[in-house]
C-alpha cells in the first residue's frame, strides 16, 4: 500500500529541510541582504553622527545607537535558537540543529558587544563600569554564560545528534532568562533605565534620536541574518567535506574503514551526513 | 576620558568584533568551498584510475 503524497506545505517544509535546497536559497538571498545591510549601516552611522546630543546624556547618547541594537539582537538570536531547539526536539529538522549550533557564537558576540558598549556608556553616565547587584546587567551576563555553555555543549560530543539534543535542551531551559532580561527593570530596582520604545505609554524618545536608532537596529538585524546564513552555509560545507573525506578513505581501503553510510546515523542525508 | 573618547571606544570595539566575525565566516566559506572542490576532483580522479 502506497502512502498518500504529502500536502503542499508539508512537501515545501520537507524540501526546505534539505541542505542542498537551503544552499540554493541562501546563495540567492545573501547578496541583496548584504547590500541592504551595508547601505543601512552607512545611513545609520551618518544619522547617528548627525543626531543631536541628549540633554542629560550629552554625546554619549551616540553609544545607544549600537548598544540597543546589540542588546535586541542578543535576545532575538536566543529566541530564534529556542525555536530551533523546538525544531530539533519535536520535528528532528536537520537545519534546526545547524541553525542552533551556528547561531550561538553570533549571539554571544552580540551579547558581549551589548555588555561592553553598555559598560562604556555606564562609566560617564552612572560613574561605574559594572554593577553586580543590578538585575538587568546580571541577567545579560547570565545570557552570555548561556551562550558559552551552548557553544561548549554543541561541540562536546562526537555524535552530532547527541550534541544537538543536549544543546537544544540547555537552550530551552535557558530561555527563561529572556523574559527576566526584558522585565528585570520593572520587577527590581535597577540602575538601567526602563523600556523606552516597547512600553505601555508609547514611545518615550524624541524623533531625532529614535530615527537613527531604528535605522541602526534594522541594519544590525540584516547584518545578523547575513552572518547567520554565512555560518549555516559554512557548517553544511564542513559536514559535506567530512562525509566526502570518509567516502574517499573507504574507497581507498574498504577493509580498514567503516562504510560511509553506516557512519552516518539513520535518516541522515547521504551527501551531507545530516 | 572625554565623552567623545567613550563614544569612539564603543564604536571601535563594535566595528572590530563585527568585521572580524564577518571576515572569519567569509574566509572560512571560501576555504571550505575550495577544499570541497579539490576533494571532489580527487575522488573523480581515483574513480577514473580504478575504472
Amino acid at each position: 500500500m502506497s502512502l498518500p503524497a504529502p500536502s503542499l506545505p508539508q512537501s515545501w517544509w520537507r524540501g526546505l529541510s534539505r541542505p542542498q535546497r537551503f544552499m540554493q536559497i541562501s546563495a540567492r538571498l545573501l547578496p541583496p541582504l548584504g547590500i541592504i545591510s551595508a547601505v543601512g549601516l552607512a545611513a545609520g552611522l551618518y544619522l547617528a553622527w548627525a543626531a543631536p546630543p541628549d540633554y542629560q546624556q550629552g554625546l554619549t547618547v551616540k553609544i545607544m545607537f549600537i548598544h540597543v541594537p546589540c542588546a535586541w539582537l542578543s535576545m532575538l538570536c536566543y529566541t530564534m535558537m529556542a525555536c530551533s531547539a523546538a525544531g530539533i526536539l519535536l520535528w528532528k529538522h536537520p537545519l534546526a540543529a545547524i541553525a542552533l549550533k551556528t547561531a550561538a557564537p553570533i549571539g554571544a558576540a552580540f551579547t558581549l558587544l551589548a555588555l561592553a558598549t553598555g559598560s562604556i556608556w555606564g562609566r560617564p553616565s552612572w560613574g561605574t563600569w559594572w554593577e553586580w547587584g543590578d538585575s538587568r546587567l546580571f541577567s545579560m551576563f547570565i545570557l552570555l554564560l548561556l551562550y558559552c555553555g551552548i557553544i561548549a555543549l554543541s561541540r562536546a560530543f562526537d555524535n552530532s545528534r547527541t550534541a544537538a539534543y543536549a544543546a537544544a535542551v540547555l537552550t530551552l531551559i535557558g530561555f527563561i532568562d529572556i523574559p527576566i532580561i526584558k522585565f528585570s527593570v520593572e520587577w527590581w530596582n535597577s540602575l538601567h533605565q526602563p523600556a523606552s520604545i516597547l512600553r505601555k505609554g508609547g514611545i518615550a524618545i524624541a524623533p531625532a534620536i529614535l530615527i537613527p536608532l531604528l535605522v541602526m537596529a534594522a541594519a544590525f538585524t540584516m547584518l545578523f541574518f547575513v552572518l547567520q546564513l554565512l555560518a549555516m552555509r559554512n557548517e553544511i560545507l564542513r559536514v559535506s567535506l567530512r562525509a566526502l573525506q570518509q567516502k574517499l578513505a573507504w574507497e581507498a581501503e574498504p577493509a580498514a574503514v567503516d562504510e560511509p553510510d553506516t557512519i552516518a546515523d539513520n535518516g541522515q542525508d547521504r551527501e551531507t551526513g545530516l | 576620558m572625554t565623552h567623545w573618547q567613550f563614544v569612539i571606544l564603543a564604536y571601535a570595539i563594535t566595528a572590530l568584533v563585527l568585521t572580524g566575525l564577518f571576515a572569519r565566516l567569509f574566509i572560512a566559506g571560501r576555504r571550505l568551498r575550495q577544499e570541497l572542490r579539490q576533494m571532489e576532483q580527487k575522488r573523480a580522479a581515483n574513480r577514473r584510475n580504478h575504472g
